[in-house]
């Protein structure tokens, strides 16, 4: 039976090249966008778990220089908030932004997210059940003293691994681990311990500053009950005096309408490849159903049913189909694979993603399209009458 | 199912295989090329007879073989193969008289392109519904007693006009039909090649009792035959 089919298509080669082609091309088109949006997904799937209503980070707005009043109102904050209805538990962490240093780590030509370097206390580390884990090394200790787990991206970018040491603004840490790549903030972060955040917070007070706070801090993490309505917590932690609040669900909201976007796109390519794909798969089975009248007859007449002819020629269009299918997923794999390795240079961003599901998507799409297409010449082939296909000649 | 019949003990040997009664055949009814291919024929074969069927081009000798077939339904009269009446049996019915009860051999291309040989022959086996296994075995002995065991795997391009002709009688033979029809099985062939194929055909009509129609032009075939037919204008001719 294949064997019949493949012989059939070989017999006119350089048609089921052009229809293996044009379905290859919208697979392409298919695979390639859906790998962007299946990367996007992940991007913004990992981000909002990160974010979820569980865990609520409130920014507080002020840098390393002059943070010592911030601080101080920080605290005071933090006790206002803890009273706030819906609230579980606030958590003080650090978080300063890691600009280039003479570390050499920071690279300005790289595209990203900027690099953060995180200290949490261990209260924190309670709520952080989403966050990304140690993929290689381990994790930080309590006993730690500077030493360092880092992200992957920013690992790459300076060239580190477990056990290297890498500068922080002139402090060397010792690199005990290393973060899966998660495609959040967390990819560029150095996460120290969180007395040694708190210390690089302050290295660079000024002098004239009279007193040090006593729990420097720059981010408050709000653990919120289940179902608290984040949005009236944020507007009232943001009319508390230097802190800046976003709600989590918005955030959620504002991810979803991009993604509905994007999906919108590979609708828009999957109909492209639809329209090319059966255009070309009509064309040449209902020249094949046009070549083959007289076997049509023959068939009949030695006692074929519809059914039959109708198998025989919706088989042949889903080969060509799963053919066009194969060379498009091979096409773009080769694709995404270049144009991922050129990024890794620029950012290490892995723009595409192939997962199993588009690959298998894809296929049976085209396969499903390509038999739907190649059901009309089919039925007009199936519906031949045996006596005229007989009288021709060929 | 239907090759469940095969194995049945034909319920009466004698009766005829074909009863044919005022047969009328319009083409193209009520267009301008409406044609009487058919014009009032009543015909009987008798099981295991051997007939010939003569007459000019166009007297109609095609479209009585096709009606025999249980390919095409008379216009008016009745067609009656094997027991089963064309003009009133089911698609079903009529598709499954012609896997299991009919042998097709026609004139020129006769044979499946994308198949080989031994495909070619199973073919009605697996429209009849046949398991392969049985097919193949039953496929690969006719296709020895044609003479044409080492050719099992040809395909059709891959053999001489001759060749071809005897894997289409390999392929009438498949199913032990009570009929096998030839439309001018020799009609392209030379001589040589032609006497290989009648004898074939006479054959296994001799030894398994097949009933054979041929269609011919050819006098030294139709000499042959038991029994000779002739059509003129669709009709029969003393
Ligand atoms: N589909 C059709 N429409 C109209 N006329 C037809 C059709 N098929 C056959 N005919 C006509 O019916 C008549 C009988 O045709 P048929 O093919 O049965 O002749 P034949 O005896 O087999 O001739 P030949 O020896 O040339 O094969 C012819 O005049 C032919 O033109
Ligand atoms: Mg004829």
């Amino acid at each position: 039976m294949l064997g019949a089919v493949l012989h059939n298509l070989r017999s006119r080669a350089l048609r089921t090249a052009l229809t293996v082609g044009g379905i290859a091309i919208g697979i392409v088109a298919l695979v390639v966008v859906g790998s962007l949006a299946e990367r996007l997904q992940t991007i913004v799937g990992r981000s909002n778990a990160l974010n979820s209503n569980e865990i609520f980070a409130v920014s507080t707005g002020f840098d390393r220089d002059g943070s010592v009043t911030a601080a101080d109102s920080l605290n005071r904050a933090a006790r206002q908030i803890r009273r706030f209805g819906g609230v579980r538990d606030v958590v003080a962490e650090v978080i300063v932004p890691y600009g280039v240093s003479a570390g050499g780590a920071g690279d300005p030509g790289r595209f990203g997210p900027p690099a953060l370097v995180f200290g949490f206390p261990p209260a924190a580390r309670v709520y952080q059940t989403a966050a990304p884990q140690v993929a290689s090394g381990r994790d930080l200790r309590p006993s730690d003293v500077r030493a360092a787990v880092i992200g992957a991206d920013f690992a790459a970018a300076a060239d580190a691994a477990v056990g290297s040491t890498i500068a922080i603004y002139g402090n060397s840490f010792h690199v005990v681990g290393i973060i899966e790549k998660s495609f959040t903030l967390f990819d560029a972060a150095i996460v120290v311990p969180f007395a040694q955040a708190q210390a690089l917070m302050l290295q660079d007070v000024p002098p004239t500053v009279p007193a040090l706070p006593r729990a420097p801090a720059t981010a408050l993490m709000v653990v919120v009950d289940p179902h608290a309505d984040t949005g009236l917590l944020a507007r009232r932690i943001n009319l508390l005096t230097g802190l800046q609040a976003h709600d989590p669900k918005a955030t959620a909201a504002n991810f979803a309408s991009v993604t509905s976007i994007f999906d919108a796109i590979i609708f828009g390519a999957a109909l492209i490849a639809l329209v090319v794909g059966a255009f070309s798969i009509v064309n040449t089975m209902t020249i094949a159903v046009t070549e083959r009248t007289r076997e049509i007859g023959i068939r009949k007449a030695i006692g074929a049913g519809d059914g039959d002819i109708l198998r025989e020629f919706v088989v042949e269009a889903a080969v060509i189909g799963a053919l066009g299918a194969l060379a498009g997923i091979v096409a773009s794999a080769l694709i995404i694979t270049y144009v991922n390795a050129r990024n890794a240079d620029v950012g290490n961003l892995e723009l595409f993603a192939l997962t199993p599901r588009l690959v298998g998507g894809s296929f049976v799409f085209a396969v499903l399209l390509s038999i739907v297409a190649g059901l009309v010449p089919a039925l007009s082939a199936a519906r031949l009458d045996p006596t005229e296909a007989l009288r021709r000649s060929a | 199912m239907n090759f469940d019949r095969l194995s049945a003990p034909d319920a009466a040997p004698n009766e005829n295989v074909v009863a044919i009664r005022n047969l009328v055949k319009v083409h193209a009814a009520g267009s301008a090329t409406q044609v009487r291919a058919l014009a009032g024929i009543s015909l009987d074969i008798a099981r295991g007879a051997h007939v010939a069927v003569v007459g000019e081009s166009g007297s109609g000798k095609t479209t009585l073989m096709h009606l025999l077939g249980a390919l095409d339904r008379p216009t008016s009269g009745s067609v009656v193969v094997d027991g089963v009446d064309i003009g009133r049996a089911s698609r079903a019915e009529l598709k499954a008289l012609r896997a299991a009860r009919i042998g097709f051999v026609f004139q020129g291309f006769n044979l499946i392109a994308s198949l080989d040989a031994l495909e070619n022959v199973m073919l009605p086996a697996r429209y009849a519904r046949v398991p392969a296994d049985r097919a193949r075995e039953r496929a690969r002995r006719l296709l020895a007693d044609v003479g044409l065991a080492d050719r099992m795997h040809h395909r059709p391009a891959q053999l001489s006009g001759g060749q071809q002709q005897r894997v289409a009688i390999a392929r009438a033979l498949v199913n032990e039909p009570a009929l096998v029809l030839a439309d001018e099985p020799t009609g392209e062939l030379d001589r040589r090649s032609s006497e290989t194929v009648l004898g074939l055909l006479e054959g296994i009509q001799r030894a398994d009792g097949h009933t054979l129609v041929v269609v011919t032009h050819s006098e030294a075939v139709w000499k042959r035959a038991q029994r000779v037919i002739r059509i003129a204008d669709g009709m029969l001719v003393a």
